[in-house]
């Protein structure tokens, strides 16, 4: 595996910058504070939770903050950082001029990006078991699903910094991830919306991606669980396969 | 010396882009390079120079012609010719956020070659370049000189056969537009009409107070990361906390008093309209005066240096 490399060079990097990754699961822990306890003592507990018991707002909000987390850092990996060294640093130019290939290319980012998610979940998963938001042991399923979600949005990235003309496109990916964030049922459960709305919500990737993680962390076993693996692990392989096509025809220009 | 000895061989070497406009970058052009040769390409901008270094470097495919590098075809045997070649690019593409020594074990690493053997190049290389005692620095500190000759050190870590080089003349700059975020900023906030005014300034003043010190960290902060960790870790839970989603009562009594010291919230509550107007407004401006008076230094000691 010649694209391994990629992810040689970015751990030599993050050797020096290590707290952009610790930044990384701050970001969430602050909405969960924020948001899940301080907005939570407002709210309460929340009652309608399909399938399950009544849980505490900040334990429901939790595994949604993770999804979100691992989307963010494989998304902000393979379209800002990965823009930037397409346009800015011309790190790829430097990589083509040796043996490796677009494919390598595309291969080792988005590998490099599954394996921060993963770092990144952990970390995120241990600090929500020691608040004690955790109660199923089935939370630990919550670990290979955020790398599934780092690696369906992290492929989905790198078609998406393929069509960027310049930076202030970078705009209208903020345009489309802010609103996902704040409506894919992350704060409150998919019950609040009229039912053509949830049609729309439940296509959304952050959708699956929360149920993917909301439903083990909270100790519900349904099928929407493989529903949620099969959307992302689908749209992974899409993304990858048009990605790899589309890097090489960028970078052989 | 005959034409098996060539290095680079082009017969009708070409390069066309559909576009849109559809152009010809280069037009069937016959070349050769032998071994201990140093050749040259001569030519105004847009000659199509770099078009054919890149197409040397088997990092452009060529569209017609033949081009045939260390006697074997560059469409076919890309990865081997690859391998074979060094590449000293238009614009420096050094990692900056790696050492002097990092950066050619890494570029060593994109060849698969074993760490052992470019650590034994390294020393080498280094005392080449005249960069032995700048080997743990980051490429951040050195000079446009010496990254130049690291990159040029750099392209030989593979020993290569045919060295390219080619000619700096541009340099990226990133161009970012704070009066957009604003504006948007303003369009989405829910203020009445006759809010909207102090609404505004509220807006302005923040940005200004938070502008002015953070430009002033931006021009001595040594890596970009270092930025995104102060947007982490400052702006962030400012962002939390500062009465932005919930009352700032709501928070322990010593979490309250040091709110007081968030540039954020005395923004939201003049935006807001709650609290007393002419305090908040103070801050923000004292806050705005001391940060162009950083911003200043610190531009001036970088210009300078």
């Amino acid at each position: 595996m010649t694209a391994a490399v990629l992810i040689e060079r970015n751990l030599m990097i993050y050797k020096h910058t290590w707290y952009v990754l610790l930044a990384e699961i701050f970001e969430p822990i602050l909405y969960l504070l924020s948001i899940g306890v301080g907005i939570g003592v407002l709210v309460g507990t929340v009652t309608d939770v399909p399938g399950g018991d009544p849980v505490r707002y900040a334990a429901y909000v939790a595994p949604a903050l993770l999804a979100t987390a691992a989307m963010n850092g494989a998304m902000n990996e393979t379209t800002y950082l990965m823009f930037g060294k397409l346009k800015a640093d011309r790190t790829y130019e430097s990589m083509l001029a040796t043996p490796l290939t677009e494919r390598d290319v595309a291969l080792g980012e988005i590998g490099w990006a599954v394996l921060r998610g993963t770092l990144v979940s952990l970390a995120f998963l241990a600090v929500i078991t020691a608040l004690g938001l955790v109660r199923s042991p089935w939370a630990l399923l919550v670990v290979p699903g955020a790398a599934l979600i780092a690696f369906a949005f992290a492929t989905a990235g790198v078609v998406v910094v393929t069509l960027l003309r310049d930076w202030p496109d970078l705009q209208y990916v903020q345009l489309v991830m802010l609103p996902m964030f704040l409506f894919a049922t992350t704060f409150y459960p998919l019950s609040v919306y009229p039912r053509p709305v949830q049609l729309v919500v439940q296509a959304l990737p952050l959708y699956q991606a929360i149920e993917l993680l909301r439903n083990p962390a909270l100790g519900i076993l349904t099928p929407k669980i493989a529903v949620a693996a099969l959307y992302l692990a689908t749209m992974g392989a899409v993304c990858l396969t048009i990605a790899v096509r589309r890097l090489a025809r960028t970078l052989s220009l | 010396m005959d034409d098996a000895a060539a290095l680079v061989r082009a017969r009708g070497l070409t390069k066309t882009y559909d576009g849109p406009p559809p152009y010809t970058a280069v037009a069937g052009i016959n070349f050769e390079v032998r071994r201990g040769e140093a050749f040259g390409f001569l030519g105004p901008n847009g000659a199509g120079k770099s078009t054919t270094m890149r197409m040397i470097g088997c990092v452009s495919p060529r569209s017609g012609g033949e081009l045939e590098i260390l006697g074997r075809d560059a469409a076919t045997a890309r990865k081997a010719i690859k391998a074979r070649i060094g590449s000293v690019p238009q614009d420096d593409t050094l990692d900056t956020e790696l050492t002097v020594e990092e950066n050619i074990l890494i570029y060593g690493r994109y060849f698969g070659l074993p760490r052992a053997l470019i650590r034994e190049r390294t020393d080498r290389l280094l005392e080449f370049a005249r960069l032995t005692d700048k080997r743990a620095s980051r490429v951040q500190e050195l000079s446009g000189g010496m990254r130049r000759r690291l990159t040029i050190a750099r392209s030989l870590v593979n020993e290569p056969d045919l060295v390219l080089l080619d000619e700096p003349t541009t340099a990226f700059r990133a161009l970012t537009d704070a009066g957009a975020i604003l504006l948007v900023l303003v369009t989405f906030g829910a203020v009445t009409p006759g809010d909207a005014p102090r609404a505004l300034a509220g807006a302005v003043l923040t940005a200004l107070a938070f502008a002015a010190p953070l430009s002033a960290y931006a021009v001595t902060a040594e890596r970009p990361a270092q930025l995104t960790a102060v947007f982490r870790f400052v702006i962030m839970p400012l962002y939390m906390f500062s009465g932005t989603f919930f009352p700032t009562g709501q928070l322990p009594g010593w979490l309250q008093k040091v709110v007081w010291f968030s540039p954020l919230w005395h923004g939201t509550e003049l935006c807001r309209g709650t609290g007393r107007a002419a305090i908040h407004l103070t801050v923000l401006l004292a806050l705005t005066a001391a940060g162009y008076l950083a911003a200043r230094r610190a531009y001036t000691r970088r210009l300078t240096a």
